[in-house]
């Protein structure tokens, strides 16, 4: 019988274990979701501003960018919705972010100051774009401050509350 | 040698090709409401469309060489607005952002010069609220009017005149063709381009090689660098360049046989058609005017008359439909080659 009850009480510590992990990951994948955001707005602008080629064409390149996150998947979007002609640019990268949003590790807070770039993506001259490309990439790196010390603060914590509340939870049992 | 008159069958017949044109390349721009009533136009009228004008807050309208006419719900031309189809502020700026690809920052020196050339040539005219920067203008913004006017390339439409502007299998003549706003000038001149640029077998003269300078985009209306309508194989296309400028810098650069340039009569343009004609290259171009006697009021035309620089003038009118040919007169003798009776 006791047998049973250690693997049982391991099984649990395991799991916990494996939600905290999750979780602190979380706060991990967050920061590189938007760094590597920072690096395909830096793509953009520079499809946009210097080799000059129309928005779709530019979002769909950046969007073949090999990077580990998901966060191309709005770039992607965004041009697919562009090439059927229903909607606006803003439009269009409104709702790819609403649609997608979910796929990726980013939060409601850094979505809305993605929104910002919809505001006039495709529709300045080259210095409007730069503008405002580079406008949400300086909020982009207060987001990525501020998530890294999330993540210092909370990343270990989760991974600890994980095991610990674990074993907390088998003493409690037995 | 007089002959008998004769248009063009190309200008008035087989427009199937200006149809597709419309619907593969204009229609998906449209907003929704007016792409379904402009599907409904009968193809005939469609045939002769020449503009869809839109204005912001105000009924949408269409020229055709019938005249001007509103558009309704259904496709029916109008004569009043009372029943006609409006477009809204925000529909205009939504045609003209996917015009542009969503990419205006793409097509900035276009709005700059005021119009955009749609892939399939047709050209956007623009207005609204200027920017202006140190004199010059810098942007359009605010833009209330879209003028689209349809492209209409009529292939072999020049076939008739070709003849009267060939000197032999290698050489031509410098020719200056007349004729009033709307009667086919610029289609003339566009497919004598191609034409003189594809050189051919039946009239027994060769592939020349052309350089075409294209001020406005009309000619070749280049799409991303890319010609629109057929010009010719052996054919150079200097997109949006000024005239004068242009034909020298193709002299140049290109060592062309032939330049080719629509709408002389500025300032300048004898300097740049006498330095072209010192080189021994061929001219053909086009000027605005109803006759040569006409013409000859205008300074600078009357100095390139007067220079003997052409050797042949032709002059359209839109008597029997645009692209009529109404005389052909030699240049040195100003005796009359051909008159349309």
């Amino acid at each position: 019988m006791f047998i049973v009850k250690l693997i049982g009480g391991l099984f649990i510590v395991a799991a916990t274990s494996l939600i905290g992990i999750l979780k602190a990951n979380e706060y991990e994948n967050r920061t590189s979701s938007l760094r590597e955001l920072v690096c395909l707005l830096q793509m953009l602008e520079t499809e946009i501003c210097y080799k000059s080629n129309i928005l779709c064409d530019a979002l769909l390149n950046c969007a073949k960018a090999k990077i580990e996150s998901n966060v191309g998947i709005f770039f992607k979007e965004t041009a697919e919705l562009l090439k059927i002609r229903k909607m606006t640019s803003t439009e269009a990268w409104d709702k790819a972010l609403n649609e997608n949003l979910k796929y990726t590790s980013l939060k409601e807070e850094d979505a809305e100051i993605l929104k910002n770039l919809g505001n006039s993506l495709g529709t300045s001259d080259y210095d409007g774009q730069i503008k405002n490309i580079r406008f949400v990439l300086k909020q982009l790196e207060v987001q990525i401050s501020k998530a890294d010390i999330d993540c210092i603060k909370y990343q270990s914590m989760y991974k600890k509350l994980g095991v610990l509340g674990g074993i907390a939870l088998v003493v409690m049992l037995f | 040698m007089i002959e008998t008159a004769v248009t063009f069958p190309g200008f008035l017949g087989d427009n199937r090709a200006t149809i597709l044109n419309i619907e593969r390349n204009l229609l998906p721009f449209l907003p929704k409401m007016i792409c379904l009533s402009i599907r409904k136009i009968p193809e005939t009228v469609l045939q002769k469309l020449e503009e869809i004008r839109f204005r912001a807050e105000k009924p949408v309208m269409l020229s055709t060489s019938g005249g001007q006419f509103f558009l309704g719900n259904n496709g029916q031309l109008l004569k009043f607005s009372n029943d006609a189809l409006f477009i809204s502020t925000q529909d205009v700026h939504k045609t003209l952002e996917m015009m542009c690809e969503f990419s205006v920052y793409a097509f900035e020196e276009d709005i700059k010069n005021g119009f955009l050339t749609l892939k399939g040539g047709h050209r956007v005219g623009i207005s609204g609220r200027t920017v202006t920067e140190n004199g010059g203008v810098k942007t359009i913004k605010d833009i209330s009017s879209l003028n689209i006017r349809i492209s209409k390339e009529i292939l072999g439409c020049a076939g008739k005149i070709i003849k009267y502007i060939i000197k032999d299998n290698k050489n031509i003549y410098n020719t200056l063709l007349i004729s009033p706003p709307k009667c086919g000038k610029t289609t003339m001149l566009r497919d004598i381009t191609r034409l003189l640029g594809d050189g051919d077998k039946e009239l027994g003269f060769d592939s020349m090689k052309v350089s075409l300078i294209d001020e406005r985009s009309e000619i070749a209306a280049c799409y991303k660098g890319v010609p629109q309508n057929h010009i010719g194989v052996s054919t150079d296309i200097l997109d949006g360049c000024p005239k004068q400028e242009g034909m020298l810098m193709m002299l140049r650069s290109m060592s062309p046989q032939i330049i080719i340039t629509d709408e002389i009569g500025s300032t300048g343009d004898y300097e740049a058609i006498q330095k072209i004609y010192n080189a021994g290259v061929s001219v053909v171009t086009s000027a605005h005017g109803y006759n040569i006697s006409e013409l000859k009021s205008r300074q600078e035309v009357l100095r390139l008359i007067e220079g003997n620089f052409f050797d042949r003038f032709i002059v359209l009118d839109n008597s029997k439909g645009p692209g009529t040919l109404k005389e052909i007169v030699d240049g040195s003798t100003m005796e009359v080659i051909y008159k349309c009776s």
